[in-house]
């Protein structure tokens, strides 16, 4: 048994390290930026202006774009990533099932560079011309639809990040429909359930995996740098129309850190790391928090 | 998940960390200055670090050298602010920046030399679809600043018109396009604007990342991101980066030149001119350079009544920063002290002609001289070299 020893040691080691690899980023990160606490406290997380020449730094704006660059990719990604989902696992014959969960899986393994340059090509000029500028004449009275229109912005930025996120939560969502006990499914058409109530049932008994591969596809969205700094267009202002430009906090960092040359615009941006790993942090509490809830009531129901 | 689907996830897991912990092994040995260091068998690595804008001038021009003296460069393209902060903690053996060290990092390093090796220049570009193609439009300096400031918002603003009469029909809003990552190119375009404009030097300043003002902006990133917001975005105009501009064939506009009144085409001559003009006033290397600006000497100069006909305005130098004591740097050998030298000796000399290729501004024979005299400054344990 002095084998199993060892391994348990190894573990443990491997299991510690992750615990001191967080805390030192998350110290490291505070360090870097505590000049900017220092000099502007919360107004740094409160206030919109973003001038290095001037030395004046608040993040307002980008936190609201990374947020919302985040909600547009969820709220377009999981209705089509969940009925995909069902699709191949349900519907797709078993011959075909492996080249289209391939093709899924090969959406993922796209570098996101190759996202962003696709985003300048062919994304951006064709929702301005196809999708932006007919919305626009068609809602212009509308608050929110005003504006210039150049195809950049956070809602392209949103729409990138949605084709981005949608093979993590299908391919995770599949994986559970595949794995669901067949009783349930069979019950389901025993009952005579129509093809939309049987897919009901079962995203019923997998939500709390739907709920990781959201938390999952967050994430992704989250942190992803180097498509969004290319489609967004790089604004630091409050978005004022939905075709507005704007930045999100790991785009902003990607643009500006290799040229920051001031020490204060420096620890600005490792400030601006420093919320986004707060963040991310609390994006995990929240997922453990609904998953907690979630299954503490599925056993009172049991 | 079956037991065989188990271990094999744990057997790749395995698999995938020993080939990780294998490459940062390999990475940090190969990387580590103590074990490739300085014996005498060993070839000689000299190691630079900034500027994205020079990497490929001084990555082409190191290879060259590398084939006919055998000294190796490495140079790691990682920003010009990044390239300052390794140059001042020592960790390269020569910086690439595109803007001169700040009064303060200049006396945090102690004894820094500065020695431009390439000139850059700045090219105005815009996407106006009913013009013919290859139109060249005029702008001024005044009127550039004035577009980015959200003040002329329309292609037919009579101001525009007064410089280019083909404009009187274009009723359109621009969109202005502007680099969204920092950079050199921002840099000089955002002094240009501040010494022709004095709205713009008291609002927005100059910088590698501004606070850009006017609503209808647009932030492209990089040279190629700013390139194609412009060719997308029908009646914008943005700033692109010389070199790059001529490598992919851009349409560009005439500057004035506020020396002579005439609208110039940014060329290789017509930059150099004003290189060579703006040279004469340059510090010694070893003087503090944070104040060096080509662009505002320049205006300075045309507003005391000097004339230099054909010289395009908005120009700058991307510079090398050393020590002037180079026994300071950790691994630093005399041959080595040496060979960065005759290196840096050969690039501001010999090494422009790739600089021509690349499609860089080669230097004058004025700055080159400066940079010689600079680099005679060099010492290794107080002796010259």
């Amino acid at each position: 048994m002095r084998g199993d020893k060892i391994f348990l040691y190894i573990l443990l080691f491997i299991s510690a390290l992750f615990v001191v690899i967080v805390f030192l980023l998350g110290f490291e990160l505070y360090r870097g930026s505590s000049s900017i606490f220092d000099i502007f406290g919360f107004n740094f997380i409160l206030s919109s202006t973003w001038d290095p020449v001037r030395g004046v730094f608040g993040i307002a704006p980008v936190i609201l774009g990374s947020f919302l660059t985040c909600f547009i990719a969820l709220i377009l990604a999981i209705p089509v990533a969940l009925l995909t989902s069902y699709f191949i696992s349900e519907l797709v014959p078993s011959r075909l099932k492996i080249y289209i969960t391939s093709l899924v899986e090969l959406l993922a393994a796209v570098p996101s560079v190759v996202y962003g340059l696709w985003g300048i090509l062919v994304l951006v000029p064709f929702l301005r011309d196809n999708i932006y500028v007919p919305l626009q004449s068609a809602f212009y009275f509308l608050p929110g639809f005003g504006g210039a229109i150049t195809g950049y912005g956070i809602l392209t930025a949103g729409i990138l990040l949605a084709i981005m996120i949608l093979p993590t939560i299908t391919s995770i969502t599949k994986e559970a429909i595949e794995l669901l006990p067949a009783s349930i499914k069979e019950a389901a058409i025993a009952l005579g359930a129509m093809r939309y109530q049987s897919a009901r049932i079962i995203f019923t008994h997998i939500k709390l995996t739907i709920i990781a591969a959201i938390m999952l596809g967050f994430a992704r969205a989250f942190g992803e740098a180097m498509a969004v700094a290319m489609v967004i267009g790089g604004s630091h202002l409050f978005p004022n129309s939905i075709f507005a430009t704007g930045y999100t906090l790991p785009s902003l960092i990607v643009n500006e850190f290799t040229e920051a040359t001031s020490p204060l615009h420096y620890s600005a941006l490792i400030a601006a790391g420093f919320v986004l790993f707060v963040i991310a942090l609390a994006n995990i509490v929240v997922a453990r928090l609904i998953i907690y809830r979630t299954t503490r009531f599925m056993r009172l129901a049991i | 998940m079956d037991s065989s689907g188990m271990s094999r996830l744990v057997l790749s897991i395995v698999i995938v960390a020993i080939v990780a912990i294998g490459g940062v092994a390999y990475w940090m040995l190969s990387n580590n200055p103590g074990t490739s260091g300085s014996q005498g068998s060993q070839p000689i690595r000299i190691s630079g670090a900034g500027s994205t804008f020079v990497t490929y001038f001084l990555q082409t021009a190191a290879y060259y050298y590398q084939q006919k003296y055998g000294v190796e460069v490495d140079y790691a393209s990682i920003g010009s602010g990044a390239g300052i902060q390794q140059f001042l903690a020592n960790a390269v053996d020569f910086g690439a920046t595109d803007v001169p060290l700040s009064t303060q990092a200049w006396q945090q390093a102690g004894d820094a030399l500065h020695i431009p090796e390439a000139i850059g220049g700045v090219v105005l570009t815009y996407n106006i679809p009913d013009l013919p193609p290859n139109t060249h439009l005029n702008f001024t300096g005044e009127v550039i600043a004035d577009i980015y400031l959200g003040k002329i918002t329309k292609w037919n603003d009579p101001a525009l018109v007064k410089l280019n009469p083909i404009l009187a029909n274009i009723n359109q809003p621009i969109t202005t396009v502007h680099r969204s990552d920092g950079s050199g190119t921002t840099g000089v375009f955002t002094d240009y604007l501040s010494s022709v404009s004095q709205e713009w030097a008291q609002t927005v300043g100059s910088g590698l990342s501004v606070n850009w003002p006017g609503t209808n902006s647009l932030g492209g990133k990089g040279s190629e991101g700013v390139a194609s917001a412009v060719k997308n975005t029908p009646y914008s105009i943005g700033y692109v980066e010389f070199t790059y501009a001529l490598k992919n064939n851009i349409n560009y506009g005439y500057v004035e030149n506020p020396s002579t009144g005439e609208f110039v085409a940014p060329t290789i001559e017509s930059i150099s001119k004003t290189v060579s003009y703006v040279a004469l006033s340059l510090p010694r290397g070893d003087q503090d350079w944070s104040s060096v600006s080509m662009v505002r000497t320049f205006i300075q100069m045309s507003k005391s009544n000097h004339t230099l006909f054909g010289a395009y305005p908005i120009v700058t130098f991307t510079y090398i920063v050393i020590h002037k004591e180079l026994s300071k740097i950790p691994n630093m050998t005399k041959e080595k002290a040496q060979a960065l030298v005759n290196f840096l000796k050969w690039l501001v000399t010999d090494g422009q002609q790739y600089a021509t290729n690349l499609y860089y501004v080669p230097l004058p024979q004025s700055v080159q001289n400066l940079d010689l005299q600079t680099l005679s400054m060099v010492t290794y344990n107080g002796m010259n070299l």
